[in-house]
């Protein structure tokens, strides 16, 4: 059954990012499947009002002012009457919101029970327990997130931390990881140097990404093996240290710093490389080693967060989050390289060309699209009822918040009435017969009786001991 | 696993289900629901890790470190009612003030080489006696309410920012509280008639904020708790004494400030400790070891 989703998030295109790109490739992959998605988000300069992307995505650019770090100012009220309109106009079914920074998604979140729709919110992050942000951020998360259908995150460890700070039950949080396009990161062995090794650095250059950590390893492996190379891309407060390093081991010739890379640039950059070294800190997925494992790089990365759960083992070298640990990796790594042991790089290409793909992730989230769509809507009574207990005195301020934009859509109610609104008219999409693996299984999937199907669904969420979808996916084999 | 979180696990009977043990991996497709909960569910997280058992007796001597600096604050201002009231000859109150200086200059030479440097103290005092003269018509154009506004607020910043912690190699911090406290000396030695009682007040704000402290730590970390116990003790009756010349109620009040601080808020510290809830896990962000 195709549902009328919409995903919220104030960070979209025309800003560029991992979020950004998460929301546009997971929409167009359901807009493949049949579904009708819009996207809403703040308007950014003078991109405002109703814009169409490709494969018929529209996009709402609502005007509201960005106010820190491409958020829009918490105020609740300001966002309703917009976003009630869209939600009728478009009748939606599923109201979707992306990254818990994300003050539009939050209201969106929040709205969803006064309008009557479903609501799922995908955590993007990972957030510690003891400084002062992430206290303020989990407990608007606390808020947010006990009151929708059901809640995605992208890795296990991020799922762990996402029920901790939101007093979830686990159940209602899944696991969908982010995938990348791999025909976009397709290797390139010609582009290498013959007789040097690459070692490719793709992030921003600020203390989270750990910066700290690789000028520390730059000069003890430039000076131990001379054939190594580093290139690095990115930019950030942090450049200035690598720099230095560079002019103290006068390194000009083997530290290129490229500065900022665009998203379209990246592969070009990586192709050239033969190992990609990651010294990320905190990540809660970690796309870029996915990306350089598709264009064929040994992928050396911090154990940190999501990033063990992310690469088979052999495809990865997981260091320590220190500089010695760190630098032995990439000195096994260039080992590896030089004697030519590990996989290839069209090996590495398929591997992940099977394991992260849009369509599987689409197929995924529309599982549980369909779960959520035999549970009840939640009413703003349920609401309350959580709130109650969640806060002492922030519980109280909440349900005070609810009440007012309860009244709000009455009195909206009555100066713009639902059957004054248009209805927007759209042709669903037949489900595309695209052919790859993930879209084979699903339609197979679709192919199994109706009785079947809905027992997928339903036994995602019951604690029942029997897993029909294991089943069916047996069945599936077996045929 | 967690005590709080076992129930949230799937019956055992999914996981024996299973032909492998699930394990915690994106990239492979191990047959269960992506709501799957496995009985690994969190048992990585950690809780409490750098909680500390105190006890009572060592909390006891350690609020020292607190009390010693408010009653400093409150020598500091009794020194100026009495500079203002003509009570004090800023004479007398400057000899005390270099004795005690030179006394803590002996004290930490005998003990330390390497101690403070008596230089920049003999600088600072130079300095503000040459443009102590300046004090006298700095704040002319501000109410007196305000003046003494201003050097409440100043004087409590510098309580606030104090740094308290006593550690060896300790570099010179505290700048926040040292700079207010010379904020609030300055507001109120523009207040004082004469030219020699504002200089007297700045050297005294020099000794009690400056360079007591920091011989106050060296002597904690050197010769144990009771040096600190008897200064604390000294300085605790001579503001007490200091603030009862003037009125007896607030004295009182000093004195019951000072039981609430050194008897009863350890025992609040450690009858809270069970109520801590710090969790700890691979969400974690890493720490760069400092190089």
């Amino acid at each position: 059954m195709p549902y009328n989703i919409c995903m919220v998030c104030d960070f979209f295109y025309p800003n560029i990012g991992g979020v950004e790109s998460h929301i546009y490739q997971l929409s167009q992959c359901l807009i493949n499947r049949g579904h009708k998605v819009v996207v809403i988000t703040h308007a950014y300069g003078t991109r405002a009002g109703i814009r169409n992307m490709a494969g018929q995505l529209k996009v709402y650019y609502l005007p509201l002012k960005a106010f820190y770090k491409q958020c829009i100012f918490p105020t609740i009220f300001n966002s309703f009457a917009l976003i009630r309109e869209v939600v009728i106009r478009e009748q939606i079914q599923i109201i979707h919101g992306h990254s818990s920074f994300s003050t539009l998604a939050h209201e969106a979140l929040f709205h969803s029970a006064v309008l009557g729709v479903r609501s799922v919110f995908t955590d993007h992050s990972l957030f510690g327990f003891a400084d002062l942000s992430s206290i303020l951020t989990n407990n608007v998360l606390k808020f947010s997130l006990n009151s929708i259908n059901h809640t995605i995150c992208v890795s296990n460890t991020a799922r762990e931390n996402t029920v901790l700070r939101s007093h979830q039950h686990p159940k209602h949080v899944s696991v969908i990881p982010n995938a990348i396009d791999a025909s976009q990161f397709r290797p390139d062995p010609a582009s290498r140097s013959k007789d040097k090794i690459v070692i490719v650095v793709m992030s921003r250059l600020v203390y989270r990404r750990g910066t700290d950590l690789l000028v520390d390893i730059i000069p003890y492996i430039c000076q131990k093996y001379p054939q190594v190379e580093f290139l690095i891309g990115g930019d950030g407060d942090k450049r200035v240290l690598l720099e230095q390093i560079r002019e103290q081991h006068s390194l000009h010739s083997r530290v290129k710093l490229l500065g900022m890379v665009k998203h379209e640039h990246v592969r070009q950059v990586m192709v050239q490389g033969h190992i990609f070294v990651n010294t990320s800190l905190t990540e809660s997925f970690c796309i870029t080693i996915v990306e350089a494992a598709s264009c064929g790089l040994k992928v050396v990365t911090t154990n940190v967060g999501g990033v063990p759960e992310v690469l088979p083992p052999d495809m990865v070298k997981l260091a320590s989050p220190n500089a010695e640990s760190l630098a032995q990796s990439v000195e096994e790594a260039i080992l590896e390289q030089q004697n030519d042991i590990g996989l290839s790089p069209w090996q590495l290409h398929d591997k992940i060309k099977n394991i992260y793909t849009w369509s599987d992730i689409a197929r995924r989230t529309e599982i549980v699209y369909n779960t959520i769509s035999k549970q009840d809507v939640i009413t703003p009574q349920d609401r309350m009822n959580k709130f109650w207990n969640l806060g002492y005195v922030f519980g109280k301020v909440v349900i005070s918040a609810l009440v007012l934009i309860m009244v709000y859509n009455r009195i909206l109610e009555w100066w713009r009435p639902a059957t004054a609104i248009d209805r927007c008219i759209y042709t669903y999409k037949s489900p595309s017969s695209n052919s790859s693996s993930q879209y084979q299984e699903s339609a197979n999937i679709s192919g199994v009786s109706n009785k079947q199907k809905c027992g997928i669904a339903t036994a995602d969420l019951s604690n029942s001991t029997v897993t029909p979808r294991r089943s069916t996916r047996l069945k599936l084999k077996s045929l | 696993m967690n005590g709080e979180f076992s129930s949230l696990c799937e019956d055992s009977g999914e996981s024996k289900k299973l032909k492998k043990p699930w394990v915690k991996a994106l990239y492979k497709n191990q047959g269960v629901p992506d709501n799957y909960v496995d009985t690994t569910f969190l048992t990585e997280m950690k809780k409490n890790l750098f909680v500390r058992d105190y006890d009572y007796y060592s909390l006891l001597m350690h609020t020292g470190c607190i009390t010693q600096q408010i009653h400093s604050v409150i020598i500091f201002v009794m020194c100026f009612i009495y500079l203002n009231q003509a009570l004090l000859d800023p004479y007398a109150l400057n000899l005390i003030s270099i004795g005690i200086l030179c006394l803590c200059y002996i004290v930490r030479r005998v003990c330390d080489s390497n101690a403070f440097d008596m230089k920049a103290v003999i600088i600072f005092c130079t300095a503000s006696f040459v443009l102590s003269p300046v004090l006298m018509s700095l704040t002319d154009t501000i109410s007196t309410d305000t003046i003494y506004a201003m050097a409440t607020v100043m004087l409590l910043v510098h309580l606030i920012s104090h740094n308290y912690i006593f550690q060896l190699n300790f570099s010179n911090e505290g700048v926040v509280s040292f700079n207010a406290g010379i904020f609030a000396t300055v507001c109120l030695a523009s207040r004082l008639s004469h030219l020699f009682q504002g200089y007297s007040l700045i050297v005294l704000s020099v000794l009690l904020f400056d360079v007591l402290p920091s011989l106050r730590r060296y002597l904690k970390l050197h010769l144990r708790p009771y040096s600190n116990l008897f200064l604390s003790m000294s300085l605790f009756m001579l503001s007490v004494y200091m603030v009862a010349t003037q009125t007896v109620t607030l004295a009182m009040m000093i004195v019951v400030l000072f039981l609430f601080i050194t008897f009863i808020c350890p025992y609040f510290l450690i009858h809270l400790q069970p109520i801590k809830n710090n969790l700890y896990g691979p969400w974690d962000e890493a720490v760069v070891a400092e190089r």
